[in-house]
């Protein structure tokens, strides 16, 4: 039995196979613990990468987790999508102990709430981080941010432009 | 009176491999408990290549990892090729696996300066940075740049290798081969550095496993893992090479790890240059730059770098700019889980030396 068909076998995934061992799982938010539990019974022991994107249209997070097995040579890719009013989500650390510092990072990046982590929502990476968007959201604007926290920006035609005056 | 005080190590301290800093607790010189603070590095570059053509970033992403940029320009370069179906030409392939190879001579090189140095060896050091200059100099021809290349681009390379380049990158193999001897009388076979290493900051096999280890940290405990064998990119499927393996898990069994690894890859140049295609096209032809539109989707492509898997996570919405990147660095897991635990319990003197012997890449954390 392949990998694939084992995926396949998992209650209430819908998977797509993107190439050869790119398999892309999307899950419900409920489902997501105990489908990456089986992921990693069934050989994906490694975590990679998890992180989130602001999909702005669809009012929602999607969150995903990038899993390897090191036994079939396997990347399988779970997405889950959570509520963009109120983002929250259940740690995978105990399953995933990488996941403890990309928690972190989703908490501060995004705003998204991690339930069961206790470090998530500490600063981390910003320090003196003032706005109350958080950044990698669509809907942060650096230029704004910087302009009303820093020296504001003038392009540089501007200060030439300025000298001339002068 | 207070049993314990806390010490910062970094944000700029030579025993740390950039701007990073460590909160240390201590009793006596004993490591009670570690906690990283990153931040001291962080650039946006995920929240800068939104507002950016996909040609545009490639001037940034090279500058996520400072001693081994190809690495980024690679992965993303794949990326992008993966969501527009286009195919790299032969030649090019193994333009990009010589330029790769080199790149990890000179990240080996420089981690193994600062790794002897954090063992109070610096003679290496001096040696290992000049070695490295030479192989520099050969960029600096190739790409014109000496450090920041951004030479390999989606669809192939930016151009052809100049002429007479792969004979004075041959010299340079020659060069390091003998070189090697040298450094292994002088560093590798030392009694001194195996007394110091041995049994320091050890791992197993399990640990390494659900820690997330990659790179060398998991080749160390013997397990051959490597992106080049295991989801082959570039000309790596057309080589013939061995993952180099050790048993002991600790800082000695990585330094020789890595010493193996630069001489895999001085191997690979030799083969890569010999079985390259003489001439032919080294960019897929491909729209205006500024006009390239990425069919929508994601994917991940991931390459393997010297501290182990790097890769990018690219979501496309159809239109000029990547909606969203994300860079997986292995230094990430590589620092919050295994240094922070690692660190616990060892002497003070030698918590430079395990950061170094993990060699953690704080750029790859702050992305």
């Amino acid at each position: 039995m392949s990998v694939l068909d084992k995926i396949k076998g998992i209650e209430g995934v819908n998977v797509k196979v993107q190439r050869d061992n790119r398999i892309f799982v999307d899950v419900k938010e409920d489902k997501l613990i105990s489908v990456l539990y089986v992921l990693k019974n069934i050989g994906f022991n490694q975590l990679s990468l998890l992180s989130a994107v602001d999909r702005i249209n669809e009012e929602q997070f999607e969150v995903f987790y990038v899993l390897y097995s090191n036994r079939e040579k396997v990347n399988c890719i779970v997405r889950t999508y959570i509520p963009r009013d109120n983002p929250k989500l259940v740690t995978a650390a105990i399953i995933y102990p990488p996941a403890h510092a990309y928690e972190r990072e989703i908490a501060e990046m995004f705003g998204i709430k991690v339930e069961g982590n206790a470090d998530a929502g500490k600063p981390f990476i910003l320090e003196n981080f003032k706005g109350d968007v958080p950044p990698l959201r669509k809907d942060f604007n650096s230029m704004k941010y910087v302009n009303a926290h820093f020296q504001p920006f003038r392009h540089h035609d501007e200060v030439e432009l300025e000298a001339k005056d002068e | 009176m207070n049993k314990s005080y806390e010490l910062f190590i970094g944000p700029n301290h030579p025993g740390i491999p950039g701007n990073f800093s460590l909160h240390l607790e201590l009793e006596g010189d004993t490591i009670v408990s570690a906690k990283g603070d990153p931040g001291y590095l962080h650039r946006a570059f995920e929240k800068l290549m939104e507002y950016r053509l996909y040609i545009q970033n490639l001037a940034l992403i090279p500058r996520i990892c400072v001693p081994e940029p190809d690495i980024n320009e690679t992965a993303y370069s794949m990326a992008v090729e993966d969501l527009m179906g286009v195919e790299i030409p032969e030649r090019a392939k193994y333009i990009r696996t010589i330029v790769l190879e080199l790149a990890r001579v000179t990240a080996y090189l420089l981690w193994m300066g600062g790794y002897a140095g954090s063992l109070g060896l610096y003679t290496l050091g001096q040696w290992a940075t000049g070695d490295r200059d030479y192989a520099i100099d050969l960029f600096s021809e190739l790409t014109g740049a000496r450090v920041y290349h951004m030479y390999v681009w989606p669809g192939g390379v930016r151009r052809d290798l100049p002429q007479g380049w792969t004979d004075e990158l041959l010299s340079y193999v020659k060069y390091m081969k003998d070189k090697l001897i040298d450094y292994d009388n002088l560093f590798f076979k030392n009694a001194m550095f195996a007394h110091r290493a041995k049994g320091v900051a050890k791992v197993t096999k399990e640990q390494a496993l659900e820690w997330g280890a990659t790179g060398p940290i998991l080749k160390a405990t013997g397990v051959a893992q490597d992106v080049r064998k295991d989801d082959p990119y570039a000309a790596y499927p057309y080589l013939d090479f061995e993952i180099p393996t050790m048993e002991e898990g600790d800082s000695w069994a990585r330094a020789i790890v890595r010493r193996f690894e630069l001489e895999t890859s001085l191997n690979l140049i030799e083969q890569a240059v010999k079985k390259m295609p003489k001439s032919g096209p080294v960019w897929t032809k491909m729209p205006n730059p500024f006009k390239w539109y990425v069919p929508e989707g994601e994917t991940y492509a991931k390459v393997e770098s010297t501290r182990g898997e790097h890769g990018f996570y690219m979501v496309s919405d159809g239109t000029g700019r990547p909606y969203r990147v994300s860079v997986r660095g292995a230094s990430m897991p590589h620092m919050f889980t295994i240094a922070e635990k690692l660190l616990v319990g060892s002497r003070l003197a030698d918590a430079s030396h395990i950061l170094l012997s993990l060699d953690i890449c704080p750029p790859e954390i702050d992305r």
